[in-house]
């Protein structure tokens, strides 16, 4: 908290209902989430090149 | 966070995702199944895998859809079976293949360090017609990995198939790094059993509402269908598809590897009007003495099927695939 925040009585700090996120668990803590982020950015993309459209049809013959 | 702790905490998931990205790759190249045939639709990645397993001393099949075994599955054809007979067979035919491509795949097999045994290859008089969408072309995966084996007139005969734009060539160089991207068309059809996921979907969707039986029964093979496929003018060494097969016989013969080429079996009785003609016959036998001039063993099938052995104007059935494959144990004796 700064000297900018403007503190309502009563109110729920954002950062407590954030931080109890299971998944900010998960990618926040300091350690695991550069490399966790790796992997999701990788499974990411061999989902995206495993489900993605044929974009080039290499069968180009109308041979029967 | 200041600059250097987010350029650190970017290296390590950069770093990270490339590790994962090489250790599937690895997996993926080591694992991917083999079949007893081509894929349907193959990449580059994909025939250099094929051709660098292949074993020593193999007879070795090229050709196009009719020895691939179109319309059956994969362990029904000919091949497979005489694979399973005796495992020196390797079928490398795929559909779209003509003279052209037997002879930039007969190169790629040299520059592998391939000796086959022998060589079959098929002779299929539609792929002549410079209207059938393979003429003068090269498969794309063939025509990637083969072009610079090929001399300067060869490539001066062919149209270029493909594309040469910046983004195209980006393409090719990930493609040529990356296994799995390299080889997507191949991973989809392994999973999907079509070209991606989307057409697997339509697909599910036209069997379970019976449009695809319906579509089958409309558009049974009937012989105005094949009008035009074979364009019956003499030939001479000015069709490309004959340049290439006397240059494919050529090279057989300098690297003193047994040819045996096979006149393709072809539907008479379907195809009557258009083909029993005698410029059908005089084509034929064209092809014949030109190869039998360059030392190759012809096995002459055109006629040698019963009607109810075709699926259409020269693809085999389930039947017409085991009378191929007794026709060639009988006669590929290298």
């Amino acid at each position: 908290m700064d000297d900018r925040d403007i503190v309502v009585p009563g109110a729920v700090d954002v950062r407590t209902v954030l931080r109890s996120d299971p998944m900010y668990r998960l990618v926040g803590a300091h350690l695991a989430s550069p490399y966790v982020l790796g992997v999701v950015l990788a499974l990411l993309a061999i989902l995206t090149v495993v489900l993605g459209p044929a974009m080039d049809s290499r069968f180009i013959y109308t041979d029967f | 966070m200041s600059a250097s702790a987010l350029l650190g905490a970017a290296l390590k998931v950069a770093s990270t995702a490339v590790l994962v990205l090489v250790l599937v790759d690895i997996v993926f190249y080591a694992r991917f199944p083999k079949s007893s045939r081509l894929a349907d639709s193959f990449s580059a990645g994909y025939l250099n895998r094929e051709m660098a397993s292949l074993r020593s001393r193999p007879i070795i099949v090229l050709g196009d859809s009719v020895l691939w075994g179109y319309g059956i599955e994969p362990e029904q054809t000919a091949l497979a079976y005489l694979a399973r007979e005796s495992g020196s067979w390797r079928n490398l035919s795929f559909a779209g293949g003509s003279p052209a491509n037997s002879y930039a795949m007969l190169r790629l097999l040299t520059m592998h360090g391939v000796h086959p045994v022998a060589i079959v290859f098929n002779v299929n008089l539609k792929e002549f017609n410079a209207a059938d969408s393979a003429y003068q072309k090269l498969y794309p995966a063939v025509e990637c990995l083969s072009w610079n084996t090929l001399a300067p007139g060869e490539r001066a005969r062919l149209t270029v198939v493909n594309r040469q734009t910046i983004d195209a060539r980006v393409n090719r160089g990930v493609e040529s790094v990356w296994q799995l991207y390299g080889m997507r068309s191949e991973v989809r059809d392994a999973l999907f059993g079509e070209v991606d996921a989307a057409h697997a979907l339509q697909d599910a969707v036209e069997r379970a509402s019976g449009t695809a039986a319906r579509r089958a029964v409309a558009h049974p093979p009937a012989p105005e269908k094949f009008e035009g496929t074979y364009d019956l003018s003499p030939l001479d060494d000015s069709n490309v598809e004959v340049f290439f097969l006397n240059r494919l016989a050529r090279a057989l013969r300098a690297q003193g590897i047994p040819g045996y080429a096979i006149l393709t079996p072809t539907n008479h009785r379907l195809l009557h009007e258009y083909i029993d003609v005698p410029e059908y016959a005089a084509q034929l036998g064209y092809l014949k003495r030109t190869l039998l001039a360059r030392h190759m063993h012809v096995l002459d099938y055109d006629r040698a099927f019963a009607p109810d052995e075709f699926i259409d104007n020269d693809h085999l059935t389930v039947a017409g695939n085991a009378h191929l494959a007794t026709l060639l144990e009988r006669d590929v004796t290298p």
